[in-house]
């Protein structure tokens, strides 16, 4: 049954996601107005009449060469953590799970350091190599703390969930530092890659990023009803007819590649995962067949204006833009921690 | 998936008495602890059947074997589907849970689901991973909704009902699934008394409907007040079936509760009533 409110809320994501879209490439070294911005656009898609004026052409010039096709890499990668965020959060029941919480993300990033460490140097291979060993981290991590923090098959209580996923992540970022040790040669490589961020990220990378993040959102999206009703919990679900295994089975695997895909193409970015989802679930209610899209609409949406704020804030030093989400993204993690028990029950 | 085509209302009178499912020297528990050994009941389409006992006695261990969750550990549990009577290990999960519906005793919901949606989801057997409740699935919900009267609450998120409502809830999704039979763990536990005659009402009704509904209750009362018949677990043993009167007495009780009680008849009801009788209380000659 659709409600009344579900539509305007898909649309008003929508309508969010197109206005971060302009906004950040508005935003930079040198600032454009909306307008600019839209012209440019328009002028390589043809739609547009070409101008000779050379600030029109400047406008172009930054647009597609500067920042688009980084933008809408951060919106893939922001599409791909907010979709992985609504299925940890419908797995484990819980609204706080997040793949940079539970230490996912830092599996990932242990898959993709190591896969930089092999000094693969054909293009190609390198992306493959980063993308599979980063799901393949990503996927055992995922398992790990899922195993961890599941007690008896009951709701994830908060507190265990968190604590697993903060031993599980700084296990893990031990044994990345421990790579980056060992292999000093790659250390500046690593070091820059494990920064995050989009800077100078070209049309290749956005190339190589889409297909693992759309497949991880069209996966997460397949697992919407078996994820509903998982919501009853695990043996009412089981009582409903669904096989509960299967389902948890494929729901870290789709968090886990949603998770790769979106840390091969901009390193360790948190909080993305964890507030996409918390502000789709705002417009369009619980039900994770609205709510999925609707979290890489928002995941989208959050990391393109990070990304940003990134570039602009100190220009022309270029933040990591995993510093933005974090000084963002953790205040709020507290406060939505505050807002629940101590048993971490409540709403 | 076919379904069982075996709706619980409107009624299916022709059904009644039918053994909707079938314990045979069932023994049931988890892997290195028994539970239960021996179990031999059926359940029929019409009836109540309270099952009563102590805490750990296996009642919804019982449950769980019933319904396909858990494997029996020896002897046989089975469901009468449109193939017959079948073992329940032989019936996939999805056509099972078109046969038997659950009410669980404590579920939390995560999310603040709409009272219609949570009912939904009842509808899962029939539609599948990728499928939406289409006219049919539709018609069980709001038949589920009306015959709980939940349709003022429909719209309403799970996560603000009271317990009595919740358990409504509960009901309604569990006939959503359209099920012959319904199992039902402690259904009248923290309710009050209004919201208990509710739950029992309703679970009467569906009954008269045909529907076969068997419940765990720690209340003997409620027992004898609701149930055509009562099957007393003990010792990982059924040790007795029948009408409430044969099978709730002092001396059954005694033996497998420990509690001395007295039994009795309501002078204006011609109603079994079972009252404490610790030490303390010394009862008039």
């Amino acid at each position: 049954m659709k409600k009344p409110g579900t539509a305007r809320g898909f649309l008003a994501a929508c309508l969010i996601l197109a206005l971060a879209l302009v906004a950040s490439l508005c935003l930079g070294a040198a600032s454009l107005s909306p307008l600019q911005v839209l012209r440019a656009l328009g002028s390589r898609l043809g739609l547009v009449a070409q101008t000779e004026d050379p600030q029109a052409l400047m406008a172009v010039t930054i647009v597609w060469d500067l920042r688009l096709a980084r933008t809408l890499l951060a919106g893939v990668a922001g599409a791909a953590l907010g979709a992985a965020g609504a299925v940890l959060q419908g797995l484990f029941r819980n609204p706080l799970a997040d793949p940079y919480a539970l230490g996912v993300s830092s599996g990932a990033a242990l898959g993709a350091v190591a896969a930089l460490s092999l000094g693969i140097t054909a293009p190609l291979a390198t992306v493959t190599a980063l993308q599979g060993l980063s799901f393949v981290c990503a996927l055992g991590s995922a398992l790990l703390v899922y195993m961890i923090a599941k007690v008896g098959g009951k709701r994830a209580p908060t507190a265990s969930l968190l604590l697993a996923g903060a031993a599980v992540g700084s296990f893990l970022g031990a044994t990345v530092s421990l790579i980056m040790t060992l292999r000093q040669r790659d250390l500046q490589r690593v070091f820059f890659w494990l920064l995050g961020g989009f800077g100078g990220k070209s049309w290749g990378d956005l190339g190589a990023a889409l297909p693992a993040a759309a497949i991880s959102i069209a996966f997460a999206m397949l697992l919407a009803r078996p994820l509903d009703i998982l919501g009853s919990g695990e043996e009412a679900a089981s009582s409903l007819g669904l096989d509960v295994g299967r389902t948890r089975a494929l729901a870290v695997a789709a968090s886990a590649l949603g998770t790769a895909a979106a840390v091969s193409a901009g390193g360790v970015i948190g909080f993305v995962g964890l507030l996409g989802p918390h502000l789709a679930r705002l417009l369009v209610g619980p039900g994770h067949r609205r709510l999925i899209p609707a979290s890489a609409a928002t995941g989208a949406a959050l990391l393109m204006v990070a990304d940003a704020a990134a570039r602009s804030i100190a220009s022309p030093i270029e933040l990591p833009v995993g510093v933005v989400t974090a000084l963002v993204g953790a205040p709020l993690f507290l406060w939505l921690l505050s807002r629940r028990g101590p048993e971490g029950e409540g709403a | 998936m076919k379904k069982s085509g075996l709706a619980p209302l409107p009624p299916r009178v022709s059904m009644l008495g039918t053994a909707l499912c079938s314990a045979r020297a069932l023994s049931c528990g988890y892997a290195g602890r028994l539970v239960l050994e021996g179990v031999d009941l059926d359940i029929k389409a019409g009836e109540v059947l309270a099952v009563i006992g102590p805490n750990g006695s296996g009642k919804t261990t019982l449950f769980r074997t019933l319904s396909g969750e858990l494997p029996p550990l020896a002897g046989e549990a089975m469901l009468l589907g449109p193939r017959g009577m079948l073992s329940v290990s032989a019936i996939a999960r999805r056509e099972r849970a078109g046969l038997v519906g659950r009410v669980l005793q404590s579920e939390q919901p995560s999310w603040p689901t709409s009272v219609r949606e949570y009912i939904e989801a009842g509808t899962f057997a029939s539609t599948g991973w990728f499928g939406t409740p289409g006219a049919l699935e539709r018609r069980a919900v709001d038949e589920a909704i009306a015959a709980t009267e939940l349709a003022s609450l429909a719209g309403r998120p799970v996560t603000e009902l009271s317990g009595g409502e919740f358990r409504r809830v509960l009901v309604a999704r569990a006939l959503a699934q359209k099920p012959a039979l319904l199992l039902l763990d402690e259904p009248a536990s923290d309710l009050d008394l209004a919201r208990q005659m509710e739950v029992l009402g309703l679970l009467r009704s569906l009954a008269a409907s045909g529907v076969g509904v068997a419940l765990s209750v720690h209340d003997l009362n409620l027992a004898a007040l609701v149930a055509d018949r009562v099957a007393l677990l003990s010792k990982g043993r059924l040790v007795a079936m029948g009408p409430p009167r044969e099978v709730i007495t002092a001396e059954a009780v005694a033996s497998a509760y420990g509690a001395t009680v007295l039994v009795g008849n309501h002078p204006a009801l011609d109603l079994l009533q079972v009252v404490h009788l610790p030490a303390w209380l010394k009862p008039k000659d």
